[in-house]
């Protein structure tokens, strides 16, 4: 394989099929639980984040974190304690966090800011030290995730089941919000703001297209998104053109190919 | 009292502005075999949720004396028509309140292969859950119960949508789940001659409680039987 000589490649490589594995691993729960908008709200929110870091001389890969984790905790907090319904809560974080960056922005115009790798994403500019800050916050959240899955499993199921027969409900709803921020904080670098959810959505609408099981849903899903990193950043890379869309591009023609089967 | 399972005083409850429950005390023995009816509206979930620990009282207390509660929600059947679980998988779900990070081991796979047994699933273990009839799902659910060796099983309106014959059959089996197990039932249902021939206590809950007591002294101090059929229909 010649391109990976390249070692922007490796770092892309690696970083994308960690996202093609975490994404749809904590997907699976979002989407099951209603919720697969959250990472949206939550990636737009954190536009906020960029914004305010770079005229505060902040690293982005920081205040996106910052603002991810917040953005989830407060959209969280929104959905229980008040009447309002998920999707307006989401919109409501969607629009807060996308003001607030187009504003700041507007007031720092002078300075030298590529709007369009966030917005966009910039996988094949990762650097080791952002390659490293990926794996040190996603090796944990998937060790824990495979931990916790059980349990996770139950309050996606039945919340008040889980309840009654003496979960901590709350403690493992935050903690499923608080490894979605991070996901979306680390995918965000890849895929941009406006596709970071895509990978936390598509792979699994098609896995549970093809499996019956939780355990087969959870499985296909990973496989799916990992398949369609790597094809999706060799297609980018031979034909020249952007690797997060493609990469999203390639998942979505998955998913296609699994509808396809009920056309027959 | 040793054998109470749960004492309720002074109960009061409101989502919002209403209260929704209003005065409630009673107490519970173990191993009764509670039905509970009331028209819609009249708070039966939202007592059952209050028991069941998933809401707090506004005023009074709820006082439950186990921690090995099972609880069936209303309308299980509807919510999870998309869910991608086998029946094997959600019945594992059950053996959490055991602790939520063991691993799986042979014990507990034979639990849950004994619990779809008793209920008659032994067949349908790696089926969909949503492939499965309405009784079934219901019977998949009494199973998830089983394997938590509870010592309380809350069921809200269980035999909605499941025909006549079926109906009796899950009966039958909350009976022999009640009778050898000594699990205490309680259970929510609109189908009062149903529930009557088989509990050992019924109450008729309106917001406030207007009878508790054995089944045969609700049809014959308190109310016809028509009279209710009526009530419950209005
Ligand atoms: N989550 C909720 N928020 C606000 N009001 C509710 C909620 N759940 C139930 N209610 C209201 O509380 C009352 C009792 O409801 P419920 O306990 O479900 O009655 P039942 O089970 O007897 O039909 C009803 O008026 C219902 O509209
Ligand atoms: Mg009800």
């Amino acid at each position: 394989m010649e391109i990976l000589r390249y070692t922007f490649m490796q770092y892309a490589l690696m970083n994308g099929i960690l996202i093609g594995i975490l994404c749809p691993l904590i997907g699976v729960f979002l989407v099951l639980k209603n919720l697969s908008l959250i990472a949206d709200g939550v990636a737009h929110f954190s536009f906020g984040g960029i914004a305010l870091g770079i005229i505060l001389g902040i690293s982005p890969n920081i205040t996106i974190l910052v603002f991810s984790i917040l953005g989830g905790l407060l959209v969280n907090y929104i959905i229980r304690r008040s009447k309002l319904y998920g999707d307006t809560a989401i919109a409501i974080l969607l629009s807060t966090g996308l003001a607030l960056g187009i504003t700041i922005i507007s007031i720092a115009k002078g300075t030298n800011f590529n709007i369009n790798s966030y917005l966009f994403g910039s996988l094949l500019a990762i650097d080791k030290s952002e390659l490293v800050f990926s794996l040190f916050f996603g090796i944990p959240v998937i060790i824990l995730t495979l931990i916790f899955y059980r349990p996770l499993l139950y309050i996606t199921f039945d919340e008040d089941s889980a309840k009654a027969s003496g979960l901590p409900v709350e403690v493992l709803d935050t903690f499923l919000v608080l490894i979605s921020a991070i996901t979306v904080a680390i995918t965000i670098r890849i895929a941009g703001i406006l596709l970071a959810s895509a990978l936390i959505v598509i792979p699994v609408a098609t896995g549970m297209q093809i499996s019956k099981s939780f355990k087969g849903t959870l499985l296909s899903s990973v496989s799916i998104g990992v398949i369609s990193v790597i094809l999706g950043l060799f297609l980018s890379y031979y034909m020249n053109i952007a690797p997060g869309g493609t990469i999203v591009l390639v998942s979505i023609l998955i998913f296609l190919t699994s509808l396809s089967r009920f056309f027959h | 009292m040793s054998d109470k399972i749960i004492e309720i005083k002074g109960l009061y409850f409101k989502y919002k502005d209403e209260f929704v429950l209003e005065d409630i005390s009673f107490s519970l023995d173990r191993e009764e075999f509670f039905g509970i009816i009331g028209p819609n509206g009249s708070g039966k979930s939202t007592l059952l949720k209050l028991i069941a620990g998933i809401l707090r009282p506004t005023k009074g207390e709820v006082k439950v004396y186990t921690d090995r509660i099972s609880y069936i929600p209303q309308k299980v059947t509807s919510l999870y028509h998309l869910f991608p679980a086998t029946v094997e998988e959600i019945v594992a779900l059950g053996r959490l309140s055991d602790g939520i990070v063991k691993r799986f081991s042979r014990r507990d796979k034979e639990l849950i292969d004994q619990a779809l047994e008793l209920v008659g699933l032994g067949e349908f273990k790696d089926r969909k859950l949503s492939e499965l009839s309405g009784g079934q799902q219901q019977r998949v659910h009494i199973a998830r119960a089983i394997v938590s060796s509870p010592e309380l099983l809350i069921l809200d309106e269980p035999t909605t949508g499941i025909d006549v014959v079926n109906q009796a059959k899950f009966y039958e089996l909350l009976a022999r789940l009640n009778r050898d197990m000594h699990i205490t039932i309680i259970i929510v249902s609109h189908d009062i001659s149903g529930i009557a021939s088989e509990v050992s206590m019924m109450a008729y809950l309106d917001k406030k409680l207007h009878f508790i007591g054995k089944p045969r002294d609700f049809f014959r101090k308190i109310f016809w039987p028509v009279e209710i059929e009526n009530l419950l229909r209005s």
